[in-house]
């Protein structure tokens, strides 16, 4: 039994400490769980958004991409520069994704659960009704991309995830060393706040 | 000398206690200090009564949240109601619309593949014949339709790849469309066992593929004409109808079988053990202990 004193009135009551925070606590760690899945599902949904965006870039660009030796060197460099912004915006969105998402599974498993739970649905979904709305012709540029360069448009495509899984790695530490040091500072502010209550 | 004592009412003789302590009347906020403590005889509680405004305050709770509370389990009650008969509505206006939508789609693009077909056919001489012409709308060639190769023509027109692409697409979409309200409604139904679940949702898509059967079945008799279009319609509407809806009940009865156990298994993924308890009635529901590893 705990007896809370008022350090200025002097005014007791009965005090539970962990029964009076149990609310306090839930809250909080629904709350960070809201946090961490906002940011886990919005991370892996922009890279899935983008993703398809690669993927259009690719089909639209299919004849430059086919012939990527022979074009010009400014041409080539600006399309290989579209794709890498593109590309590393997506690796990043996913990267963040795979951090906040599930801290207590491997890697490989949260980089499954961005690409998955957040990338994928958006992604198929976007396709599918680009490519209802676009019709056959939508339909055919698929089929003749991937028939002009269909090795490389899967080799830029798996060089973001890729990309996001090596980014994810390099900065799983970091991420880890931020929430400790949040944690840590969280625990003196509080026990700096409760410092006035005393066991009687 | 009378020894008869003087009659009381028993209330009176009776001491009578008071309530002391800080309280206020809920009404008009006066002080209830020392006022008599009395007991209702119809509910049995206690009570004190305000001695300026004479309303009258229970002992043991102010019960003003009563009504609100109750008032808010029927607000509860009824916006889930509500929310599942617009969940399975909407299942059911999705599936219809997706089968019928992927149907006639489906026949167009075989007609238009069957009138290329018979198109292609004809020699350089007639296909410069203005009166020979191929499209949807345009009037078929009996004669062609009639031979080996036209009736050879139909059959493989219906498995076309430019009549199968928006079949397809289009069913993928409907199918990425319901899942989630399959999933959401499994998942509701979750203290039921699988077959229950299956057939509450599979209900609204089989009332919506009878709907769509219907429709079309009354569309292939309203509209008649001797064009591509129809002799596609005739041959493949009916075909492509069930196997989208065979398709559709199919998938959501499956997802609902299954989804409580998927959201179990993300839930398990995602979170950790710990929190596990925030969505324990994913197990609990089924039967289960939530998982600690």
């Amino acid at each position: 039994m705990w007896i809370a004193k008022c350090p200025r009135c002097g005014f007791a009551v009965r005090w539970n400490p962990r029964g009076a925070r149990a609310p306090l606590r839930l809250w909080a760690r629904t709350r960070t769980l809201n946090v961490r899945f906002g940011i886990a599902l919005s991370g892996g949904q922009a890279a899935g958004l983008i993703a398809f965006a690669i993927g259009a870039l690719a089909v639209d660009r299919r004849h430059e991409i086919a012939e990527l030796e022979s074009l010009g060197q400014i041409r080539r460099a600006e399309l290989l520069a579209i794709y890498a912004m593109f590309a590393a915006s997506a690796a990043v969105g996913a990267a963040v994704s795979a951090i906040a998402f599930a801290p207590h599974r491997s890697m490989a498993v949260r980089l499954l659960c961005a690409w998955l739970l957040g990338a994928a649905p958006v992604t198929i979904a976007i396709s599918l009704f680009s490519l209802l709305a676009g019709g056959r012709s939508s339909l055919d540029e698929v089929v003749e991309a991937l028939q002009l360069c269909g090795g490389r448009i899967a080799l830029a495509c798996a060089a973001v995830p890729l990309a996001s899984a090596l980014l994810a790695y390099a900065l799983a530490p970091l991420q880890s060393r931020l929430t400790r040091f949040a944690a840590r500072h969280f625990r003196r502010m509080q026990n700096f706040h409760t410092a006035g209550f005393q066991q009687a | 000398m009378s020894t008869e004592q003087p009659t009381t009412p028993p209330n009176a003789a009776s001491p009578r206690e008071t309530l002391q302590g800080d309280r206020l009347c809920m009404q008009c906020l006066h002080p209830l200090v020392g006022r008599t403590i009395e007991r209702d005889a119809g509910t049995g509680l206690l009570y004190v009564r305000c001695g300026e405004c004479g309303t009258a305050s229970a002992l043991f709770e102010y019960p003003t949240a009563t009504p609100w509370l109750n008032r808010a389990k029927s607000v509860i009650a009824s916006t889930l109601a509500i929310t599942a008969i617009i969940v399975l509505l909407a299942l059911g206006g999705i599936s219809g619309g997706f089968m019928a939508g992927a149907s006639t789609e489906a026949c167009e693009s075989a007609a238009m593949d069957l009138s290329m077909t018979f198109r292609s056919s004809l020699d350089e001489q007639a296909k410069a014949d203005t009166q020979i012409q191929s499209g949807y709308w345009t009037a078929t060639h009996d004669a062609w339709l009639a031979s080996a190769a036209g009736q050879d023509a139909v059959a493989k027109a219906q498995f076309s790849l430019p009549a199968l692409s928006p079949f397809i697409l289009l069913n993928a979409l409907g199918t990425a469309i319901a899942a989630p309200f399959a999933l959401f409604i499994g998942i509701a139904l979750a203290r039921q066992g699988p077959l229950r679940r299956m057939v509450y949702t599979a209900l609204p898509v089989v009332l919506a593929a009878g709907v769509v059967l219907g429709m079309l079945s009354m569309r292939g008799n309203w509209i008649a004409g001797n064009s591509w279009g129809q002799v596609a319609r005739d041959h493949y509407l009916m075909a492509y109808a069930c196997i989208s809806s065979a398709w559709l009940v199919a998938f959501t009865a499956a997802t609902a079988a299954v989804g409580p156990s998927i959201a179990a298994f993300i839930a398990r993924t995602i979170l950790p053990p710990r929190d596990r308890r925030l969505v324990a009635w994913l197990w609990e529901w089924r039967g289960k202990t939530v998982p600690r590893d």
